[in-house]
Protein backbone atom coordinates (compact mmCIF):
# COMPACT_ATOMS: atom_id res chain seq x y z
CA UNK A 1 0.00 0.00 0.00
CA UNK A 2 2.81 2.38 0.83
CA UNK A 3 4.40 1.73 -2.54
CA UNK A 4 1.09 2.27 -4.28
CA UNK A 5 0.57 5.53 -2.47
CA UNK A 6 4.04 6.65 -3.42
CA UNK A 7 3.40 5.91 -7.09
CA UNK A 8 0.07 7.60 -6.93
CA UNK A 9 1.54 10.74 -5.44
CA UNK A 10 4.15 10.94 -8.17
CA UNK A 11 1.41 10.35 -10.71
CA UNK A 12 -0.51 13.32 -9.33
CA UNK A 13 2.52 15.49 -9.81
CA UNK A 14 2.85 14.39 -13.38
CA UNK A 15 -0.81 14.60 -14.23
CA UNK A 16 -1.16 18.14 -12.93
CA UNK A 17 -0.27 19.29 -16.43
CA UNK A 18 0.75 22.78 -17.49
CA UNK A 19 -0.21 25.85 -15.43
CA UNK A 20 -3.85 26.61 -15.80
CA UNK A 21 -4.88 30.19 -16.17
CA UNK A 22 -8.51 29.72 -16.89
CA UNK A 23 -9.65 30.46 -13.38
CA UNK A 24 -10.89 33.87 -14.39
CA UNK A 25 -13.43 32.29 -16.67
CA UNK A 26 -15.01 30.34 -13.86
CA UNK A 27 -16.37 33.46 -12.25
CA UNK A 28 -17.63 36.44 -14.18
CA UNK A 29 -14.25 37.92 -14.99
CA UNK A 30 -13.81 38.47 -18.69
CA UNK A 31 -10.67 38.74 -20.76
CA UNK A 32 -10.32 42.25 -22.11
CA UNK A 33 -8.55 42.97 -25.39
CA UNK A 34 -8.01 46.13 -27.37
CA UNK A 35 -7.95 46.44 -31.13
CA UNK A 36 -4.57 46.18 -32.80
CA UNK A 37 -4.95 49.63 -34.33
CA UNK A 38 -5.33 51.13 -30.88
CA UNK A 39 -2.37 49.27 -29.43
CA UNK A 40 -0.16 50.37 -32.32
CA UNK A 41 -0.07 53.83 -30.77
CA UNK A 42 1.52 52.73 -27.51
CA UNK A 43 4.40 54.93 -26.33
CA UNK A 44 7.83 53.45 -25.54
CA UNK A 45 7.51 54.46 -21.92
CA UNK A 46 4.75 55.53 -19.61
CA UNK A 47 4.55 56.46 -15.96
CA UNK A 48 1.13 57.01 -14.37
CA UNK A 49 2.74 59.26 -11.77
CA UNK A 50 3.76 61.68 -14.51
CA UNK A 51 0.51 61.39 -16.43
CA UNK A 52 -1.77 61.86 -13.43
CA UNK A 53 0.44 63.37 -10.71
CA UNK A 54 -2.33 64.11 -8.22
CA UNK A 55 -4.26 60.92 -8.72
CA UNK A 56 -1.68 58.20 -8.08
CA UNK A 57 -1.66 57.43 -4.41
CA UNK A 58 1.17 56.81 -1.99
CA UNK A 59 3.06 53.59 -1.40
CA UNK A 60 1.52 51.64 1.46
CA UNK A 61 2.68 48.93 3.86
CA UNK A 62 0.85 45.64 4.36
CA UNK A 63 3.13 44.82 7.31
CA UNK A 64 3.11 41.22 8.57
CA UNK A 65 -0.05 40.16 6.75
CA UNK A 66 -0.32 38.37 3.41
CA UNK A 67 -2.74 41.00 2.15
CA UNK A 68 -0.84 42.14 -0.93
CA UNK A 69 -3.78 41.04 -3.07
CA UNK A 70 -6.06 43.49 -1.24
CA UNK A 71 -3.55 46.32 -1.22
CA UNK A 72 -2.76 46.10 -4.92
CA UNK A 73 -6.44 45.92 -5.86
CA UNK A 74 -7.59 48.73 -3.59
CA UNK A 75 -4.67 50.94 -4.62
CA UNK A 76 -5.30 50.42 -8.33
CA UNK A 77 -8.99 51.16 -7.84
CA UNK A 78 -8.24 54.28 -5.77
CA UNK A 79 -6.11 55.60 -8.61
CA UNK A 80 -8.71 54.69 -11.19
CA UNK A 81 -11.48 56.51 -9.36
CA UNK A 82 -9.39 59.67 -9.24
CA UNK A 83 -8.46 59.39 -12.91
CA UNK A 84 -11.95 58.58 -14.15
CA UNK A 85 -13.55 61.37 -12.13
CA UNK A 86 -10.86 63.94 -12.94
CA UNK A 87 -10.06 64.18 -9.28
CA UNK A 88 -13.61 64.56 -8.00
CA UNK A 89 -13.34 61.18 -6.26
CA UNK A 90 -9.82 61.21 -4.93
CA UNK A 91 -9.93 58.82 -2.00
CA UNK A 92 -7.74 56.11 -0.55
CA UNK A 93 -9.78 52.93 -0.55
CA UNK A 94 -9.65 50.34 2.18
CA UNK A 95 -7.69 47.10 1.83
CA UNK A 96 -8.98 46.25 5.29
CA UNK A 97 -12.50 45.99 3.85
CA UNK A 98 -11.28 43.23 1.52
CA UNK A 99 -9.14 41.52 4.16
CA UNK A 100 -11.97 41.35 6.67
CA UNK A 101 -15.07 41.06 4.55
CA UNK A 102 -14.21 39.26 1.31
CA UNK A 103 -14.95 35.71 2.37
CA UNK A 104 -14.04 34.29 -1.03
CA UNK A 105 -10.45 35.19 -0.29
CA UNK A 106 -8.42 34.36 2.77
CA UNK A 107 -7.51 37.62 4.44
CA UNK A 108 -3.94 37.63 5.73
CA UNK A 109 -3.50 34.09 4.43
CA UNK A 110 -3.78 35.30 0.86
CA UNK A 111 -6.18 35.92 -1.97
CA UNK A 112 -7.00 35.29 -5.57
CA UNK A 113 -6.74 38.16 -8.01
CA UNK A 114 -9.90 37.42 -9.94
CA UNK A 115 -11.94 36.95 -6.80
CA UNK A 116 -10.64 40.20 -5.38
CA UNK A 117 -11.89 42.09 -8.41
CA UNK A 118 -15.16 40.23 -8.38
CA UNK A 119 -15.58 41.41 -4.80
CA UNK A 120 -14.94 44.97 -5.94
CA UNK A 121 -17.66 44.60 -8.56
CA UNK A 122 -20.18 42.78 -6.43
CA UNK A 123 -19.74 44.57 -3.10
CA UNK A 124 -17.22 47.38 -3.48
CA UNK A 125 -15.10 48.74 -0.65
CA UNK A 126 -15.26 51.68 1.70
CA UNK A 127 -12.54 54.27 2.15
CA UNK A 128 -9.50 53.81 4.31
CA UNK A 129 -10.84 56.54 6.55
CA UNK A 130 -14.00 54.50 7.09
CA UNK A 131 -12.21 51.20 7.69
CA UNK A 132 -8.51 51.76 8.51
CA UNK A 133 -5.91 49.02 8.14
CA UNK A 134 -5.55 47.12 11.38
CA UNK A 135 -4.61 43.66 10.12
CA UNK A 136 -0.91 44.42 9.98
CA UNK A 137 -0.07 41.83 12.60
CA UNK A 138 -1.72 39.08 10.59
CA UNK A 139 -5.10 38.99 12.35
CA UNK A 140 -7.79 38.87 9.73
CA UNK A 141 -11.42 37.75 10.02
CA UNK A 142 -11.38 38.70 13.64
CA UNK A 143 -12.15 42.32 13.85
CA UNK A 144 -14.50 44.62 12.03
CA UNK A 145 -16.50 44.49 8.81
CA UNK A 146 -18.55 47.66 8.21
CA UNK A 147 -21.17 45.96 6.08
CA UNK A 148 -22.01 43.47 8.83
CA UNK A 149 -23.95 46.10 10.73
CA UNK A 150 -27.54 47.13 10.09
CA UNK A 151 -27.34 49.74 8.88
CA UNK A 152 -23.69 49.43 7.81
CA UNK A 153 -21.37 51.83 9.56
CA UNK A 154 -17.76 52.90 9.52
CA UNK A 155 -15.24 52.03 12.20
CA UNK A 156 -14.75 55.76 12.44
CA UNK A 157 -18.27 57.01 13.13
CA UNK A 158 -17.53 60.49 11.83
CA UNK A 159 -17.00 59.12 8.34
CA UNK A 160 -19.87 58.50 5.98
CA UNK A 161 -20.34 54.87 4.97
CA UNK A 162 -20.09 54.52 1.23
CA UNK A 163 -19.04 51.64 -0.99
CA UNK A 164 -16.88 52.25 -4.06
CA UNK A 165 -17.47 49.62 -6.73
CA UNK A 166 -16.30 48.71 -10.18
CA UNK A 167 -18.82 48.36 -12.96
CA UNK A 168 -16.91 45.38 -14.35
CA UNK A 169 -13.71 43.43 -13.87
CA UNK A 170 -11.43 41.86 -16.41
CA UNK A 171 -8.28 39.88 -17.03
CA UNK A 172 -5.60 41.35 -19.28
CA UNK A 173 -3.63 38.63 -20.98
CA UNK A 174 -1.12 40.25 -23.33
CA UNK A 175 1.64 42.79 -22.82
CA UNK A 176 0.03 45.25 -25.21
CA UNK A 177 -3.41 44.92 -23.66
CA UNK A 178 -1.93 45.55 -20.22
CA UNK A 179 -0.13 48.62 -21.52
CA UNK A 180 -3.19 49.95 -23.30
CA UNK A 181 -5.36 49.54 -20.25
CA UNK A 182 -2.88 51.38 -18.02
CA UNK A 183 -2.60 54.13 -20.61
CA UNK A 184 -6.38 54.45 -20.90
CA UNK A 185 -7.67 53.79 -17.39
CA UNK A 186 -4.76 53.86 -14.97
CA UNK A 187 -2.83 51.31 -12.91
CA UNK A 188 -3.75 47.63 -12.85
CA UNK A 189 -3.19 44.84 -10.38
CA UNK A 190 -0.56 42.27 -11.28
CA UNK A 191 1.10 39.37 -9.52
CA UNK A 192 4.25 37.38 -9.93
CA UNK A 193 6.10 34.43 -8.47
CA UNK A 194 8.70 35.84 -6.12
CA UNK A 195 12.23 34.41 -6.15
CA UNK A 196 14.18 34.67 -2.86
CA UNK A 197 16.51 37.34 -4.21
CA UNK A 198 13.60 39.75 -4.70
CA UNK A 199 13.47 40.55 -0.99
CA UNK A 200 16.87 42.20 -1.51
CA UNK A 201 15.88 44.38 -4.45
CA UNK A 202 17.29 47.88 -4.38
CA UNK A 203 17.22 49.30 -7.89
CA UNK A 204 17.44 48.42 -11.57
CA UNK A 205 15.34 46.01 -13.58
CA UNK A 206 14.66 42.88 -11.59
CA UNK A 207 15.24 39.50 -13.18
CA UNK A 208 15.62 36.30 -11.17
CA UNK A 209 18.97 34.63 -10.69
CA UNK A 210 19.65 31.41 -12.57
CA UNK A 211 18.03 28.40 -10.96
CA UNK A 212 16.08 30.38 -8.37
CA UNK A 213 12.95 28.70 -7.16
CA UNK A 214 9.98 30.96 -6.42
CA UNK A 215 8.79 31.05 -2.84
CA UNK A 216 5.27 32.37 -3.37
CA UNK A 217 2.96 34.66 -5.30
CA UNK A 218 2.85 38.38 -4.65
CA UNK A 219 0.41 41.00 -5.90
CA UNK A 220 1.52 44.47 -6.84
CA UNK A 221 0.24 47.50 -8.72
CA UNK A 222 1.59 48.03 -12.24
CA UNK A 223 1.58 51.68 -13.17
CA UNK A 224 3.82 52.03 -16.17
CA UNK A 225 6.61 50.71 -18.32
CA UNK A 226 9.85 51.76 -19.96
CA UNK A 227 13.30 50.61 -21.01
CA UNK A 228 16.51 50.79 -19.00
CA UNK A 229 19.86 49.82 -20.51
CA UNK A 230 17.98 48.24 -23.39
CA UNK A 231 15.94 46.07 -21.04
CA UNK A 232 12.18 46.64 -21.17
CA UNK A 233 10.50 46.77 -17.79
CA UNK A 234 7.24 47.17 -15.94
CA UNK A 235 7.10 49.91 -13.33
CA UNK A 236 5.41 48.56 -10.22
CA UNK A 237 4.33 49.79 -6.80
CA UNK A 238 5.01 47.36 -3.98
CA UNK A 239 3.18 47.43 -0.65
CA UNK A 240 6.16 46.97 1.63
CA UNK A 241 6.51 50.63 2.61
CA UNK A 242 8.62 53.41 1.14
CA UNK A 243 11.86 52.15 2.67
CA UNK A 244 11.87 48.88 0.75
CA UNK A 245 14.34 49.25 -2.13
CA UNK A 246 15.96 52.46 -3.26
CA UNK A 247 13.04 53.64 -5.39
CA UNK A 248 10.73 54.61 -2.56
CA UNK A 249 8.81 51.37 -2.57
CA UNK A 250 8.56 51.09 -6.35
CA UNK A 251 10.45 48.57 -8.45
CA UNK A 252 11.04 47.57 -12.04
CA UNK A 253 10.75 44.05 -13.40
CA UNK A 254 11.57 42.79 -16.86
CA UNK A 255 8.74 43.14 -19.35
CA UNK A 256 7.79 41.15 -22.39
CA UNK A 257 8.89 37.60 -21.61
CA UNK A 258 6.61 36.83 -18.68
CA UNK A 259 9.43 37.12 -16.16
CA UNK A 260 8.30 35.40 -12.95
CA UNK A 261 4.85 35.08 -14.57
CA UNK A 262 4.31 38.83 -14.16
CA UNK A 263 2.17 38.95 -17.29
CA UNK A 264 -0.02 35.96 -16.41
CA UNK A 265 -2.24 37.45 -13.74
CA UNK A 266 -3.17 41.04 -14.47
CA UNK A 267 -6.61 42.22 -13.45
CA UNK A 268 -8.48 45.48 -13.32
CA UNK A 269 -11.95 47.00 -13.53
CA UNK A 270 -13.58 50.29 -14.39
CA UNK A 271 -14.81 52.40 -11.47
CA UNK A 272 -18.53 52.85 -11.09
CA UNK A 273 -18.84 56.62 -10.83
CA UNK A 274 -22.60 56.85 -10.35
CA UNK A 275 -23.34 54.97 -7.18
CA UNK B 1 -9.08 8.83 -4.89
CA UNK B 2 -9.46 9.00 -8.62
CA UNK B 3 -13.16 8.82 -8.36
CA UNK B 4 -13.13 11.76 -6.01
CA UNK B 5 -11.05 13.70 -8.46
CA UNK B 6 -13.19 12.80 -11.39
CA UNK B 7 -16.35 13.89 -9.67
CA UNK B 8 -14.93 16.92 -8.00
CA UNK B 9 -17.43 19.22 -9.65
CA UNK B 10 -20.14 17.56 -7.69
CA UNK B 11 -18.54 17.52 -4.30
CA UNK B 12 -21.39 17.65 -1.93
CA UNK B 13 -22.41 19.57 1.14
CA UNK B 14 -19.15 18.83 2.87
CA UNK B 15 -17.24 21.07 0.51
CA UNK B 16 -13.52 20.66 0.71
CA UNK B 17 -11.61 23.81 1.46
CA UNK B 18 -8.02 24.13 0.31
CA UNK B 19 -6.48 24.91 3.62
CA UNK B 20 -7.86 21.86 5.26
CA UNK B 21 -7.02 19.70 2.32
CA UNK B 22 -3.44 20.89 2.35
CA UNK B 23 -3.13 20.21 6.01
CA UNK B 24 -4.06 16.61 5.39
CA UNK B 25 -6.33 16.55 8.39
CA UNK B 26 -10.04 16.14 8.77
CA UNK B 27 -10.71 16.09 5.09
CA UNK B 28 -13.71 14.06 4.09
CA UNK B 29 -14.81 13.89 0.52
CA UNK B 30 -18.21 13.05 -0.76
CA UNK B 31 -18.23 11.20 -3.99
CA UNK B 32 -19.90 13.19 -6.72
CA UNK B 33 -23.41 12.47 -7.82
CA UNK B 34 -23.57 9.36 -5.71
CA UNK B 35 -22.27 11.12 -2.73
CA UNK B 36 -25.46 10.75 -0.78
CA UNK B 37 -24.95 7.05 -0.42
CA UNK B 38 -21.23 6.78 -0.04
CA UNK B 39 -18.73 8.68 1.94
CA UNK B 40 -15.06 8.70 1.42
CA UNK B 41 -12.50 9.58 3.94
CA UNK B 42 -8.83 10.27 4.14
CA UNK B 43 -6.49 7.54 5.12
CA UNK B 44 -3.65 9.32 6.74
CA UNK B 45 -0.78 7.83 4.87
CA UNK B 46 2.21 10.10 4.91
CA UNK B 47 4.43 9.23 2.01
CA UNK B 48 7.82 9.11 3.56
CA UNK B 49 9.43 7.37 0.62
CA UNK B 50 9.91 10.76 -0.97
CA UNK B 51 12.74 11.44 1.42
CA UNK B 52 15.15 9.80 -0.89
CA UNK B 53 14.41 12.42 -3.54
CA UNK B 54 15.71 15.15 -1.27
CA UNK B 55 18.41 17.18 -2.91
CA UNK B 56 17.78 16.07 -6.45
CA UNK B 57 17.46 19.13 -8.68
CA UNK B 58 14.44 17.62 -10.30
CA UNK B 59 12.29 20.69 -10.32
CA UNK B 60 14.89 22.86 -11.90
CA UNK B 61 15.10 21.33 -15.31
CA UNK B 62 11.75 19.74 -15.78
CA UNK B 63 9.35 22.47 -16.79
CA UNK B 64 6.88 19.95 -18.14
CA UNK B 65 5.77 19.00 -14.68
CA UNK B 66 7.97 21.00 -12.39
CA UNK B 67 6.40 24.31 -13.12
CA UNK B 68 2.81 23.67 -12.17
CA UNK B 69 3.84 22.09 -8.94
CA UNK B 70 5.92 25.09 -8.02
CA UNK B 71 2.96 27.24 -8.65
CA UNK B 72 0.77 24.92 -6.76
CA UNK B 73 3.16 24.71 -3.90
CA UNK B 74 2.99 20.97 -3.79
CA UNK B 75 -0.45 20.35 -2.43
CA UNK B 76 -3.24 18.39 -3.95
CA UNK B 77 -5.75 21.18 -3.86
CA UNK B 78 -5.85 22.04 -7.56
CA UNK B 79 -6.89 18.51 -8.35
CA UNK B 80 -9.44 18.17 -5.66
CA UNK B 81 -10.96 21.52 -5.03
CA UNK B 82 -14.25 21.97 -6.76
CA UNK B 83 -14.09 25.39 -8.30
CA UNK B 84 -10.59 26.65 -8.06
CA UNK B 85 -7.57 25.62 -10.07
CA UNK B 86 -5.49 27.88 -7.93
CA UNK B 87 -3.01 26.79 -5.32
CA UNK B 88 -2.93 26.33 -1.61
CA UNK B 89 -2.77 28.97 1.10
CA UNK B 90 0.51 30.74 1.46
CA UNK B 91 1.51 28.94 4.61
CA UNK B 92 1.42 25.55 2.99
CA UNK B 93 3.90 26.17 0.23
CA UNK B 94 7.20 24.40 0.06
CA UNK B 95 10.24 24.44 -2.11
CA UNK B 96 10.59 21.34 -4.15
CA UNK B 97 12.93 19.63 -3.55
CA UNK B 98 14.28 21.21 -0.39
CA UNK B 99 11.19 20.56 1.72
CA UNK B 100 10.05 17.43 0.04
CA UNK B 101 9.74 15.52 3.25
CA UNK B 102 6.40 17.10 4.10
CA UNK B 103 3.65 14.63 4.70
CA UNK B 104 1.28 14.09 1.84
CA UNK B 105 -1.98 12.34 2.49
CA UNK B 106 -3.85 10.34 -0.04
CA UNK B 107 -7.54 9.73 -0.15
CA UNK B 108 -8.70 6.16 -0.48
CA UNK B 109 -12.14 4.61 -0.28
CA UNK B 110 -13.34 3.91 3.16
CA UNK B 111 -13.61 0.26 4.04
CA UNK B 112 -16.78 -0.36 5.94
CA UNK B 113 -18.77 1.22 7.27
CA UNK B 114 -18.41 4.66 5.71
CA UNK B 115 -17.52 7.49 8.02
CA UNK B 116 -19.79 10.46 8.64
CA UNK B 117 -19.64 13.10 5.98
CA UNK B 118 -18.02 15.90 7.84
CA UNK B 119 -16.71 16.39 11.29
CA UNK B 120 -19.04 18.72 13.07
CA UNK B 121 -21.71 18.56 10.39
CA UNK B 122 -24.75 16.47 9.78
CA UNK B 123 -24.06 12.76 9.75
CA UNK B 124 -25.45 11.07 6.69
CA UNK B 125 -26.85 7.57 7.06
CA UNK B 126 -24.87 5.28 4.81
CA UNK B 127 -27.68 3.64 2.81
CA UNK B 128 -31.10 5.05 2.25
CA UNK B 129 -30.91 7.66 -0.39
CA UNK B 130 -31.58 5.66 -3.51
CA UNK B 131 -34.98 4.29 -2.58
CA UNK B 132 -33.70 0.78 -3.00
CA UNK B 133 -36.60 -1.66 -3.00
CA UNK B 134 -34.87 -4.64 -1.49
CA UNK B 135 -31.89 -5.28 0.67
CA UNK B 136 -30.65 -8.05 -1.62
CA UNK B 137 -30.69 -5.79 -4.63
CA UNK B 138 -28.87 -3.14 -2.72
CA UNK B 139 -26.25 -5.58 -1.54
CA UNK B 140 -25.73 -6.94 -5.05
CA UNK B 141 -25.42 -3.43 -6.37
CA UNK B 142 -22.92 -2.63 -3.69
CA UNK B 143 -20.85 -5.71 -4.51
CA UNK B 144 -20.88 -4.79 -8.19
CA UNK B 145 -19.76 -1.27 -7.36
CA UNK B 146 -16.99 -2.65 -5.22
CA UNK B 147 -15.79 -4.92 -8.04
CA UNK B 148 -15.88 -1.97 -10.41
CA UNK B 149 -13.82 0.10 -8.04
CA UNK B 150 -11.38 -2.74 -7.66
CA UNK B 151 -10.89 -2.99 -11.41
CA UNK B 152 -10.54 0.76 -11.68
CA UNK B 153 -7.92 0.84 -8.95
CA UNK B 154 -5.92 -1.97 -10.55
CA UNK B 155 -5.94 -0.28 -13.91
CA UNK B 156 -4.96 3.07 -12.51
CA UNK B 157 -2.20 1.75 -10.32
CA UNK B 158 -0.71 -0.18 -13.22
CA UNK B 159 -0.73 2.95 -15.37
CA UNK B 160 0.62 5.06 -12.56
CA UNK B 161 3.49 2.71 -11.90
CA UNK B 162 4.47 2.58 -15.55
CA UNK B 163 4.41 6.33 -15.99
CA UNK B 164 6.12 6.96 -12.69
CA UNK B 165 8.96 4.59 -13.41
CA UNK B 166 9.58 6.29 -16.73
CA UNK B 167 9.64 9.71 -15.13
CA UNK B 168 11.85 8.64 -12.25
CA UNK B 169 14.37 7.22 -14.68
CA UNK B 170 14.34 10.55 -16.49
CA UNK B 171 14.71 12.44 -13.22
CA UNK B 172 17.66 10.44 -12.05
CA UNK B 173 19.27 10.86 -15.44
CA UNK B 174 18.85 14.60 -15.45
CA UNK B 175 19.99 14.86 -11.85
CA UNK B 176 23.19 13.02 -12.48
CA UNK B 177 23.87 15.08 -15.60
CA UNK B 178 23.19 18.43 -13.94
CA UNK B 179 26.09 20.57 -12.89
CA UNK B 180 25.66 23.11 -10.12
CA UNK B 181 25.57 26.70 -11.31
CA UNK B 182 28.05 29.04 -9.74
CA UNK B 183 25.41 31.75 -9.60
CA UNK B 184 22.52 29.72 -8.28
CA UNK B 185 20.74 30.86 -5.13
CA UNK B 186 19.28 28.40 -2.72
CA UNK B 187 17.77 29.95 0.36
CA UNK B 188 16.57 27.48 2.91
CA UNK B 189 13.43 28.18 4.92
CA UNK B 190 15.30 29.01 8.12
CA UNK B 191 17.84 31.27 6.43
CA UNK B 192 17.49 35.01 6.52
CA UNK B 193 15.44 36.47 3.68
CA UNK B 194 17.90 39.26 3.21
CA UNK B 195 21.42 37.97 3.65
CA UNK B 196 24.92 38.54 2.41
CA UNK B 197 25.05 35.29 0.49
CA UNK B 198 22.15 36.31 -1.73
CA UNK B 199 23.21 39.92 -2.05
CA UNK B 200 26.73 38.96 -3.06
CA UNK B 201 25.46 36.42 -5.55
CA UNK B 202 23.37 39.09 -7.28
CA UNK B 203 25.89 41.90 -7.16
CA UNK B 204 28.77 39.75 -8.33
CA UNK B 205 26.84 38.66 -11.38
CA UNK B 206 27.70 41.16 -14.10
CA UNK B 207 24.76 40.12 -16.22
CA UNK B 208 22.22 41.13 -13.58
CA UNK B 209 20.56 44.45 -14.47
CA UNK B 210 19.67 45.19 -10.86
CA UNK B 211 21.34 45.92 -7.56
CA UNK B 212 20.72 43.99 -4.35
CA UNK B 213 21.10 45.18 -0.80
CA UNK B 214 19.72 44.71 2.65
CA UNK B 215 16.17 45.93 3.14
CA UNK B 216 15.25 47.03 6.62
CA UNK B 217 11.80 45.48 6.39
CA UNK B 218 13.21 41.96 6.13
CA UNK B 219 16.13 42.40 8.46
CA UNK B 220 16.29 39.43 10.82
CA UNK B 221 13.36 37.75 9.09
CA UNK B 222 13.76 34.16 7.93
CA UNK B 223 12.65 33.07 4.51
CA UNK B 224 9.72 31.24 6.07
CA UNK B 225 8.61 34.41 7.83
CA UNK B 226 9.05 36.53 4.73
CA UNK B 227 7.01 34.11 2.65
CA UNK B 228 3.97 34.89 4.76
CA UNK B 229 3.83 38.29 3.12
CA UNK B 230 3.40 36.66 -0.26
CA UNK B 231 -0.33 36.27 -0.19
CA UNK B 232 -1.38 35.77 -3.77
CA UNK B 233 -2.43 32.45 -5.22
CA UNK B 234 -1.31 32.03 -8.80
Amino acid sequence: MAADAFFFFIFLFISAGPPRTTCSQEGHTQVKTYEDAVKAQLPDSFDSRMQWPSYIHEIRNQQQCGSCWAFAASEALSDRFAIASNGDINVVLSPEDMVQCDKTDMGCQGGWMNKAWEYLTDFGIVTDACDPYISGQGNSFKTYCPSNFTPPKCANSSVEYKKYKTKNNYHLTTVEDIQQDILTNGPVEGAFMVPPSFFNYKSGVFVPQPNEQPVGGHAIKILGWGTENDIPYWLCANSWGTTWGDLGGFFKIKRGDDTCNIEDQVYAGLPLLEN
Amino acid sequence: MVSAVRHREALGPCEVIPSRLCSGRDVHLLRGAESTTEVRHDAESPIKDLDHLRGLPVALDLPAWGRPRLRCSGCLCPLLHAKSVLPCPAGSSFNFPTDISISIFVTIPSPNPPLPACVGQAILPPHNYNNESSTAEAEERERERERERERERDFIMTSVKTITMAVLVALIGSASAARPSTTSILVRPNELATNKHVIDAVNSNDTMPWVAGENEMFKGMTMDEAKKLLGTFM
